[in-house]
């Protein structure tokens, strides 16, 4: 480890490693010169543990256009990076259970049509056809109405995101350094970000970025930054692998629950974050037994597959379900945090975008709606019709 | 008694478990391995391994070891093509070279068409085996359980804690996953020792022994959730031991994964419990002296124990054949084991012909459930505790532990560190995954250096053994090769529940339901035809049929909506008007008994989180309604500001207590008057009074309000008199041809007012000035909820504003959802649509960048023309609900 960098990025997820990353490859960054510090090993927080969903339904012009770029992203990214993500084209489903539902769905397709993204709204017979593992009866208490179908959701391994931007980076003579805790964030007489003290020292950066999710506010308080987040547990489980079973990635708004097969034959299954906020990743059985009983009215042939292992994830949720990136009132100091259920499938376009904040010091257009400031300026990128549990 | 067994029948016994049975009649190869479809064969006999991994009546995924053999049974084996015995995929195998550990991540990267190819081909292949896709959940039963103390493990600790804790005077339940307590263990001293605690627990009524009962989690509270044949319990326990017991270590050598070879108490199950003979000669690797009870049972079956391989200071005089100091190095065979070659202390190896090699390892804890205590009241005692306890040990230890948990006593326990395991340099690490020593060093050469990473990129401990066998050898693996590292690249990986496997309507049992509201009238809706839809957690009335007469009734006539989902709270308390001042954006101080206001409600943002209208009454109180969908959420929201605030303030919901009906129309006063003596005239009764009127006998609070925009009263009163009410209200209403009316006509004869619907028409970024009622805050007022928010906002334009569309007649009215479109840019949205019939064409709520919100502007709707209207469709004046 050197005593000074010119880019210290705190947190080795997804997005920390995709910003270094794209520092080298498209802003011709000295790697030796970047170092990214993660408390534990790379990818242990959010990358590890999200359902590994993609997608870019979003309702926004703001998040289509953003997660849309990070879709352009996804699919040549095995390629840029020599690296298989195992991405699975399967499609994705939104299933909309009561007329309000639809309405929001409506509204979401009908969004992303005219910003040239492939979803709308389907209905019964059209669900039935694409995906009959669904249950279609009308005698239960939420019967399926409708659905948002995107057909280029997909599902990836998220742990080869990780590797993938982490191994170019490292190949490129990067620092990845894990098992190091940022302790402080240091700054000089004008209040300009100059360094961060780890538990292994202090070292020097010309500029220092968060990306650390789950963990944002205790970074943000070492910098003396206010942000509106709060952190929610989010949990999910899989069965056992089993012979392919379920082809398209389902997700009912309505039940709170989401529901994908892995390449390894897994069942994944999610659901919504809990309604209270702790830094504890204790799994419950309450969620157990909630997101098992939501799934099986939407797809009762899980009934006796086997449960594998349930765990919990942070989720660093906004007042509007979307990203706060770039600058802040610290210079020198940028954060790329609130990615509360979505940072998973933005993490391509979030190296993208930060590196070239970084790299040209301009905020990029794309990213530009999720300053920070926007809370006090009451310019919100409402999405949560589109971000919760559609994960 | 027999099962069917791909298409054969093979007999059963009592007492059978499907892995005995079959191994009786001569199976060997149980599964094919999950990457290189190598065979496997009985391993553990104790659930911990995934070798025995069949399906069962369509069911997969069913450990033989550990399911009861039951007449009837339709077995197959898995993941082989075209059978386990002569597996095609086989072939895999012998790519191994090619398909080292990360093998998909470092391959058909590029070209970009190669995956979408491949991956049609590694989906079938992976998995193990076929699901049912015909099945359908079940309903299971769940039970709660409160004993005193919970026993988790019914061997020797166990069964000496629970007796200890009863004698304690405490009520104990002791769960167990065998059939019977020590069904599993071999005839000898630890089951005559089990066999007698068992009899005395049975004997002590305090005791409650539920066998046949697997811990599946510890979560907080405590809850331990539990799992048996035909339910599922939730056991909420004051304090919970532990005697989950311990299992042998997982040996890795090469060729560890044959047919052939047992864990040293797998096979003396195997000879002893099941009677079923496991081979013909046999090695046993004696570790520890338990092993050489193992090699007894070996013998008494009639195996031949060719040799007793010890480590340093078991003594194994007189077992077996031969004994030898040493260890195995290298079992031998293709299909089956042939053979094992020993090393000696002195440091000869040798070759030794057997067919079965039994591996009495070094005993270490049966670490999941110690894994997931945290900080909750649990004691280790047994082998969970001090893993190779002898029997006395075992039984004294467990005593205290039980004595201890009687006593209350602190029971806080760190779960115990876990040691990285010996790990030898060749071999399968994982079995459930097929992952070898090689491959996992191979592994850290690619910088993959520490257990966590190792975890996720060799997929080790991820299998359907959850690292039971694998977890601690993985970072054995990973300290050998960074040994600078060693505490950082070897720390556990994190355990999780389940301890067990459940299935996915096993853990749903007691959850499959949903709670839905009715109003006292919801019966007599459906007799009349009422089709339904939800509204938060109610259900209510859609339409009755026919919306336009629904619709026609109350605009010329009179009709009658069930509006019973309300919420309905009534305030009161020396601080009530504080209480309301603050709650409310609008004045409450002023408002006189007998009037009333509408009021939104808003979060600290400013944001519209609900509408309704609050009621003065005598006496100082206070009625106040909020929308169906949400009285319970405002119901806590109002009690934490309450607390908040420290304000006296009783906050009274009584939404299922009262019923309410809005009788609406030109016709509802004439109505109503038929009903009741009380005076309803324009002048006693005026639009947005309120008074206690008796209608049909009965003490209503009647409620001038206009959301349909027609002369109507709201009627609440006790929910017992609903139904005599309503039948009375139509009864009255005949001469009129009055109609019940739905959601559908309300939300049109509502749209034709403008009046918007919070949530449908706002969403969570909405404040009341960009939906034109700045008229409902009163920003001169010292406090309230979003105050600070509002004044802020009213500083900036909004982004975009609700308005009012209309479009021509004889045009289709778009759907809700719509995109707005100006110049075919993105514009907005339409919240709200329907045709109006006093109208004749489209009318509508839709949201619009303000720049363009203007009155008379022209917006494009779904590729259709509409204005953007300045004010109410119908009746703008409000002539009509005031009349």
């Amino acid at each position: 480890m050197k005593k000074s960098y010119d880019v210290v990025i705190i947190g080795g997820g997804a997005h920390g490693l995709g910003t270094a990353y794209y520092l080298v490859k498209n802003h011709g960054l000295k790697a030796e010169n970047i170092a990214v510090l993660e408390m534990n090993y790379i990818g242990a927080g959010g990358s590890g543990r999200n359902t590994t969903i993609v997608r870019s339904n979003y309702r926004t012009p703001e998040g289509i256009r953003f997660y849309e770029r990070s879709m352009e992203l996804w699919r040549g990214l095995s390629a840029d990076l020599d690296f298989n993500m195992m991405m699975s084209n399967l499609g994705h489903f939104t299933l909309a259970h009561t007329d309000s539902s639809v309405r929001v769905q409506r509204e979401r397709a009908e969004t992303n049509k005219l910003l040239g993204v492939d979803s709308r709204l389907i209905f019964r017979d059209e669900i039935a056809e694409l995906c009959p593992e669904l249950n279609m009866s009308m005698d239960i208490p939420y019967p399926i109405e409708a659905a948002l179908y995107h057909p280029p959701g997909s599902v990836l391994r998220h742990d080869a995101v990780v590797w993938g931007y982490g191994s170019q980076f490292s190949m490129r003579g990067g620092h990845i350094h894990q098992g190091i805790k940022v302790t402080g964030i240091r700054k000089d007489g004008s209040g300009k970000c100059i360094g961060v003290d780890t538990n292994q020292g202090p070292i020097d950066a010309g500029i220092v970025m968060s990306a650390v999710a789950g963990w944002t506010t205790q970074v943000t308080d070492m910098a003396g930054i206010r942000t509106p987040i709060t952190n929610h547990p989010l949990q999910a489980f899989v069965t056992e692998p089993v012979k392919p079973l379920l082809h398209k990635i389902i997700v009912s708004a309505n039940l709170h629950t989401y529901i994908s097969q892995t390449d390894r034959g897994e069942i994944l299954i999610g659901s919504e974050i809990e309604p209270y906020t702790t830094y504890s990743m204790r799994s419950t059985n309450t969620f157990l037994e909630h997101s098992t009983a939501n799934a099986l009215d939407v797809v009762p042939l899980l009934a006796r597959l086997k449960i594998q292992r349930q765990w919990t994830g942070y989720c660093d949720m906004t007042p509007d379900f979307s990203p706060i990136m770039g600058k802040t009132e610290v210079d020198n100091f940028l954060i790329d945090a609130g990615w509360g259920t979505w940072g998973f499938k933005a993490s391509a376009v979030c190296g993208e975008t930060m590196a070239e904040l970084i790299g040209t010091g301009r905020t990029p257009d794309l990213i530009e709606p999720f300053r920070l400031s926007r809370f006090a300026e009451e310019r919100l990128v409402p999405e949560k019709a589109a971000a919760s549990v559609s994960h | 008694m027999s099962i069917e067994f791909e298409g054969r029948e093979v007999a059963i016994q009592p007492g059978d478990s499907l892995a005995a049975a079959l191994y009786r009649d001569g199976v060997r190869v149980f599964s094919r391995s999950f990457k290189y479809h190598r065979p496997r064969g009985l391993y553990c006999l104790s659930g911990d391994c995934p070798n025995c991994l069949v399906t069962v009546d369509g069911e997969v995924n069913i450990r033989a070891c550990q399911c009861a053999a039951k007449a009837g049974q339709v077995v197959s084996r898995q993941n082989a093509w075209p059978s386990v015995d002569r597996d095609a995929l086989n072939v895999i195998e012998k790519m191994h070279p090619l398909m080292p550990v990360g093998f998909y991540y470092k391959t058909m990267a590029k070209p970009k068409f190669a995956w979408p190819l491949a991956e049609g081909v590694i989906r079938r292949v992976a998995g193990l085996g076929f699901s049912d896709k015909s099945d359908a959940p079940v309903e299971i039963d769940r039970v709660n359980r409160h004993p005193d103390v919970l026993v988790i493990g019914a061997g020797v600790a166990g069964l000496s804690a629970a007796i200890a804790a009863a004698e304690g005077g405490k009520r104990v339940m002791v769960i167990d996953e065998q059939w019977t307590p020590g069904a599993r263990v071999a005839a000898g001293p630890t089951k005559e020792a089990i066999d007698r605690l068992a009899a005395t627990a049975a004997s002590n009524p305090g005791i409650e022994v539920s066998s046949g009962t697997a811990a599946i989690g510890i979560y907080e509270g405590p809850m331990v959730l539990a799992l048996a044949d035909d339910h599922v319990a939730h056991i909420h326990p004051q304090a919970i031991v532990i005697a989950a017991g311990g299992m042998e270590v997982h040996r890795i050598f090469p060729n560890n994964d044959l047919p052939g070879i047992f864990m040293g108490r797998g096979a003396a199950r195997l000879a002893g419990a099941h009677g079923v003979k496991p081979g013909e000669r046999a090695v046993v690797w004696a570790e520890q002296p338990e092993a050489i009870e193992h090699a007894r049972t070996l013998i008494a079956a009639g195996v031949v124990v060719e040799a007793v391989i010890t480590a340093p200071g078991v003594d194994a005089s007189g077992v077996g054949n031969r004994q030898i100091e040493g260890s195995i190095v290298e079992a031998k065979g293709r299909k089956k084991l042939s053979g094992v070659v020993v090393k000696t202390t002195g440091g000869a190896t040798e070759e030794i012909n057997c067919d079965i090699l039994a591996i009495g390892s070094e005993i270490q804890q049966n670490m999941h459930l110690p894994r997931l205590i945290y900080d909750l009241p649990c004691i280790l005692t047994g082998d969970s505790a001090h893993p190779g306890s002898s029997l006395s040990e075992a039984e004294s230890n467990g005593r205290e532990a039980g004595a201890t948990a009687a006593a209350g006593l602190p029971l806080y326990v760190n779960p115990p560190a876990s040691k990285p395991r010996t790990c030898g340099t060749a071999g399968y690490v994982c079995l459930c995954e097929d992952v070898s020593v090689k491959e996992v060093e191979q592994a850290i050469d690619e910088g993959f250096e520490s257990a966590e990473l190792l975890k996720r990129y060799t997929t080790v401990t991820m299998g359907p053994c959850q690292g039971r066998l694998c977890a601690d050898q993985l970072r054995a693996i990973a300290e050998r090769k960074t040994p600078s590292e060693a505490a950082r690249v070897s720390a556990p990986t994190t355990l999780r529940p389940p301890v067990r496997p459940i299935q996915v309507q096993q853990a749903a049992a007691g959850a499959r339901h949903h709670i839905e509201r009715h109003t006292p009238l919801h019966q007599r809706h459906l007799e009349m035809g009422a089709t339904t839809l939800w509204a938060g957690p109610w259900k209510r009335i859609f339409s009755y049929g026919d919306m336009q007469a629904e619709y026609e009734a109350v605009r010329h006539r009179v009709g009658v909506i069930d509006v019973g989902t309300l919420g309905k709270f009534l305030l009161a308390g020396p601080d009530v008007v504080e209480f309301l001042e603050r709650i409310y954006p609008m004045r409450i101080a002023d408002l006189e008994p007998g009037r009333l206001r509408y009021g939104l409600m808003l979060e600290e943002g400013g944001v519209i989180i609900d509408d309704g209208t609050v009621c003065a009454l005598e006496g100082g109180a206070f009625y106040c309604t909020v929308t169906t969908s949400g009285a319970e959420r405002l119901e806590s929201w109002m009690l934490d500001w309450r607390e908040a605030w420290g304000l006296d303030v009783f906050v009274v919901n009584q939404t299922a207590s009262l019923a309410a009906v809005n009788v609406a129309g030109p016709h509802a006063r004439d109505l109503l008057q038929k009903l009741s003596d009380d005076p309803l005239d324009k002048e006693t009764f005026p639009y947005l009074r309120h008074r206690r009127i008796t209608v049909n006998g009965v003490s209503c609070l009647a409620i001038r309000l206009g959301f349909v925009g027609e002369l109507a009263y709201e009627l609440h009163f006790p929910a017992a008199a609903a139904v005599d009410m309503w039948d009375a209200i139509l009864e009255a209403g005949k001469e009129w041809d009055i109609r019940p009316f739905g959601l559908d006509a309300q939300r049109l004869l509502r749209l034709e007012k403008g009046h918007i619907i919070i949530s449908q028409d706002t969403d969570f970024e909405t404040n009341p000035w960009k939906v034109s009622m700045e008229w409902a805050v009163k920003l001169d007022k010292p406090d309230f909820v979003g105050k600070a928010a509002l004044v802020r906002a009213q500083r900036r334009t909004p982004r975009e504003t609700l308005v009012p569309w209309q479009m021509e007649p004889g045009m289709a009215t778009p759907p809700e959802g719509m995109t707005v479109t100006i110049g075919g840019n993105l514009a907005g949205r339409v919240t709200s649509s329907k045709m109006s019939y006093v109208l004749g064409h489209p009318v509508g709520l839709a949201w619009v960048v303000t720049e363009h919100a203007k009155e008379g502007g022209t917006i494009t709707i779904g590729g259709a023309p509409a204005t953007i209207a300045g004010h109410a469709f119908y009746d703008p004046e409000g002539v009509k609900l005031r009349a």
